[in-house]
């Protein structure tokens, strides 16, 4: 296979020509968009979105089978369509490799804390004597968020660590890959409850709770969600959904709930933690990774 | 879940048969996507298409997590289901293979519509019909 880096002399519609890229031969199209950030888009569903997201652009890279030449790809391209000045920017065969093996090396075991946190394929290190003893942890890298790789998973995981002291009832609001529920379950909640808009999201989690063999973990859908008065509240999301959460935060919670937000950037902080001191929370700490932050505080 | 996009990569499959193989091993996992984990979920979701290429768009995020959608078949795929042959032409400009007439033309193009961004038909008509020359394929527009 032959991967070919292609530019256009000004933007294009991605939809149109992806699909001549691909009516044409090309096995797969990929964009490059970096200067465009997607926050806003990914808090609704992916089919929504797709129409929304990266619209235009000038460099793809295409995968062509071995059997056809970039020059000629181009050239069927020219004769049928208005495409006749793009340029190859470069081109590379594709060496033949064990692509599981390469992904896998790709994911490291990540310690966050005392937490362990590894892929199925991972073996868990042998105890070693006089270091506090880790918590073992399986996410199997998929369709939710929340891989240990991303700042904002890393601060919540840290958070519950310091938070929990055994016996609370959590929500976890955006569950994503359920990580942030398995953490609480291992260090002691009594009890977990995910939401996730995302279906994919939530048979992620469901695979990733039996890996790790815990059964007080429970995923919604936001309509199914149960009401519930919880001990602690944590919401690793965005922004703006974080703004519309507030309410419903403050009606599953009681005097002493101790609430985290996170998934926004640092200069967001402020105007988050004022609409939820209008419902009644008081913030404490804010941590900070990278741009991302994570606020905590109480319900008073 | 503050995801940030790193990547979207549209890829040409079979139908409930993906595997780590090309294309998606070389196309997915230079950005570190679990890819078998891809090929489970893809294989899931288009079991019933089996015997079709069906397209994905696959967004990619800063975590290695990635959501997907799915699109309708290249337009050389529908052309080749409509026409019933196996492949297109190996000199499109010298051996014709088949003739797409007026209606045939739309009725891809209606298929096509809602992956083209677009609520113009003449720009999906132009697709199809550039594919339909580049295979070996005769437009006839009178019938």
């Amino acid at each position: 296979m032959i991967s070919v880096m292609l530019e256009f002399p000004h933007p294009v519609q991605v939809q149109v020509v992806s699909e001549w890229f691909m009516s044409l031969g090309a096995c797969a199209v990929e964009v490059f968009n970096s200067k465009v950030e997607t926050e806003y888009p990914q808090y609704t569903k992916a089919e929504e979105l797709n129409t929304s997201l990266w619209t235009s652009c000038r460099t793809f890279r295409v995968l062509l089978p071995h059997d056809v030449s970039p020059e000629d790809f181009l050239m069927s391209l020219a004769s049928v369509s208005k495409w006749n000045q793009i340029k190859i920017l470069n081109k590379v065969v594709v060496e033949e490799t064990d692509w599981v093996e390469r992904v896998r090396d790709n994911f490291r075991p990540i310690t966050i804390g005392r937490l362990y946190v590894r892929c199925p394929w991972h073996l868990f290190p042998e105890p070693s004597r006089g270091k506090n003893e880790l918590v073992d942890m399986i996410i199997h890298p998929g369709m939710g968020f929340g891989t240990g790789e991303h700042a904002t998973t890393r601060l919540c995981l840290r958070w519950l660590q310091r938070t929990i002291q055994g016996g609370e009832k959590l929500l976890d609001y955006g569950s994503g890959s359920g990580i942030l529920c398995i953490a609480a379950s291992q260090l002691g909640c009594e009890l977990c409850h995910g939401v996730e808009i995302d279906l994919d999201s939530i048979r992620n989690a469901e695979e990733n709770k039996s890996l790790n063999g815990i059964s007080n973990i429970s995923f919604f859908q936001p309509m199914e969600a149960p009401s519930f008065c919880y001990d602690i509240i944590i919401a690793n999301i965005l922004f703006h959904p974080l703004v519309d959460l507030a309410e419903k935060f403050s009606q599953c919670s009681r005097i002493g709930t101790r609430i985290a937000l996170s998934g926004i950037l640092y200069d967001q902080a402020e105007i988050l933690k004022e609409t939820y001191e209008d419902v009644g929370f008081r913030f404490e700490d804010t941590m900070i990774e990278n741009e991302w932050c994570l606020i905590t505080g109480t319900k008073i | 879940m503050s995801k940030k996009l790193i990547s979207v990569v549209k890829l040409a499959l079979p139908a409930g048969k993906a595997t780590p193989a090309p294309p998606v091993g070389p196309a997915l996992g230079q950005h570190g996507v679990n890819i078998v984990m891809f090929c489970k979920e893809y294989n899931a979701k288009t079991s019933d298409k089996i015997g079709l290429i069906i397209p994905a768009e696959i967004y990619i995020y800063e975590d290695k997590s990635f959501n997907f959608i799915l699109k309708t078949p290249p337009v050389s795929e529908l052309i080749k289901k409509l026409l019933n042959i196996n492949k297109g032409s190996d000199k499109c400009n010298q051996n014709k293979i088949g003739t797409l007439n007026y209606n045939q033309l739309l009725e891809i193009a209606n298929i096509k519509m809602p992956d083209l961004n677009t609520n113009n038909i003449s720009q999906a008509i132009k697709i199809v019909e550039g594919t339909a020359k580049n295979m070996g394929i005769v437009i006839d527009k009178s019938k």
